[in-house]
């Protein structure tokens, strides 16, 4: 609904704006990644919708996985393409369309009206990403990092993307640049690619009064940020549809990244934690508000650049608690140690190679653990 | 010996040519180097003293952009690319104008007081005006 009101305003703006000078931008970004398991070992033979385990996660989001025995070229590789139309110096529309190799689909993910009537500050208003960690925003822009993919640890859940609007503000003194956003809106799913990772059934999922705030600071070496985002997550059996959704589980996430680049050497450090808890949940003893999960990821990771080579060695932990332990929740777990080599080709242009110890423990055997190698060729034009 | 190597290596070094930013010539404000790296990464639009300028850059692969872009910028070429991607992607930037050779960007930059560039130091003539060499 919001789409179709925003593609009509754009319509009607450019319709009325046409003896003007409209200045239309088109730009893009590319990946093609391939990877495959090399090693491994365990993982639940009884995994849903039955992929051969042991299995390395993609991206979360898409529910990619690659599964023993499989090389594919199928699973992370995207295109990009953002079209600008500045209608005025300050009144912008901005819509980016992406097509993935593993959904088969081409969506228009982001679509905003972007208003920016200072220097400092900026309204926007439509469908964007949600700002939740350092690299959420850019996380489809592979040339943008160093790894072929931001560590699954952290980055990944049933939502990505939102409806709704944000304000921004930033500020430079000297050397030192200052940024803050709020934002909030909605989002919903059908279904959550997610939760095809953990359910043989498809599922919807409803991030509902979604309300967040970012504020990042950059000086010199220094990069810090810190974000806090809360919302009301349903779910519902796809198939039901309808009013059928889950009682809602109350989520906050709260997330600090640190970062310093000193011309060769450079470290790139965050912590996030998601907690969500059933907010009238009933399990099926009749017994209210039983399951909450606290799922802490962190990241740590420091690399070297010598001519047009960057090497970089991260590890990344997910380590999920719950007071329901073994009776109504099974928590996920993991670790992943990874070393990739980047080569710039171009200015926007590089090649990686990704190796990744993936380290399965959770309470239950579920992934099972990995030695995986991925590739990414990856442009911005 | 050394002495050899050491001045074959000096005649093999190549020789990086200056890089001049250029304004419009009926922009008449100091501009200095805080200003030039503030333009160029979308951190402000205008001068201090208020004036519009609008950066246009050249192709992210010319020597005339990795020039600027390690002087003027500290960055290589690869950041600054990468920079602008992050700025432009997640939409808290608009891309800057790009131009493909010094003589286009200092024809637009010739005709239009609110824009400033870079251009080989060289290949400077009347019709702009210097403002910083790198």
């Amino acid at each position: 609904m919001l789409r179709t009101i925003i593609v009509a305003v754009l319509i009607l703006v450019l319709a009325g704006a046409s003896a003007q000078a409209v200045e239309y931008t088109v730009s893009g970004f590319a990946s093609i990644v391939g990877g495959g398991i090399v090693a491994g070992d365990g993982g639940d033979p009884e995994f849903p919708r039955g992929p051969k385990v042991p299995v390395f996660v993609g991206d979360y989001y898409t529910g990619a996985m690659y599964e023993d025995g499989k090389v594919s070229f199928a699973k992370e590789s995207r295109v990009g393409l953002q079209l600008n139309v500045d209608l005025t110096s300050s009144f912008s529309v901005v819509a980016q369309a992406v097509a993935r190799a593993y959904t088969e689909k081409v969506k228009v993910e982001w679509l905003y009206a972007s208003w920016r009537p200072t220097e400092n500050w900026t309204v926007q208003v439509g469908r964007k990403r949600i700002p939740i960690y350092f690299y959420s925003e850019f996380q489809d822009v592979g040339v943008v990092y160093n790894w072929v993919r931001p560590p699954q640890a952290l980055y990944g859940w049933e939502a990505s993307n939102y409806n709704g609007g944000s304000l921004a503000w930033s500020e430079y003194f000297g050397d030192t640049s200052l940024r803050a956003s709020v934002y909030g809106g909605q989002e919903q799913r059908n279904p959550a690619d997610m939760n095809a990772i953990y359910y043989d059934v498809d599922y919807d999922s409803k991030w509902q009064n979604l309300f967040g705030g970012d504020l990042e600071v950059n000086r010199g070496w220094f990069t810090g940020r810190v974000v806090y985002l809360q919302s009301d997550n349903y779910s519902r059996d796809h198939a039901e549809g309808g009013d059928w959704w889950e009682p809602p589980m109350s989520q906050k996430i709260m997330g600090l990244a640190i970062n310093g680049d000193f011309g060769r050497w450079f470290f790139t450090s965050e912590f996030n934690l998601n907690a969500r808890e059933d907010v009238e949940g009933e399990n099926e003893d009749g017994d209210l508000g039983l399951v909450d999960v606290d799922a802490p990821a962190y990241m740590l990771g420091a690399g070297y650049r010598f001519g047009p080579y960057t090497a970089q060695a991260t590890w990344s932990r997910y380590w999920e608690t719950s007071t329901s332990d073994g009776d109504y929740y099974w928590p996920e777990r993991f670790e992943d140690w990874s070393f990739v080599l980047r080569r710039d080709i171009g200015a926007n242009y590089s090649v990686k190679l990704q190796f990744d110890r993936m380290l399965d423990k959770s309470l239950w055997e579920y992934y099972g653990n990995t030695s995986f190698v991925s590739g990414a060729l990856d442009v911005t034009f | 010996m050394k002495f050899l190597i050491l001045i074959i290596a000096l005649l093999a070094t190549p020789a990086f040519a200056e890089v001049a930013v250029i304004v419009n010539p009926a922009v008449s404000a100091d501009i200095d180097a805080a200003s030039v790296s503030g333009l160029f990464l979308g951190r402000t639009r205008s001068l201090p003293d208020g004036t519009p300028l609008a950066p246009v850059v050249q192709s992210s692969g010319s020597a005339v952009t990795d020039e600027f872009c390690r002087g003027a910028l500290k960055k290589t070429s690869s950041q600054f690319s990468a920079y602008w991607s992050k700025l432009v992607f997640t939409g808290k930037g608009k891309p800057p104008k790009e131009a493909a050779s010094d003589a286009e960007v200092m024809a637009l930059v010739a005709a239009n007081p609110g824009m400033i560039g870079y251009v080989d130091a060289a290949a400077v003539d009347g019709s702009v005006r210097v403002a910083l060499k790198y």
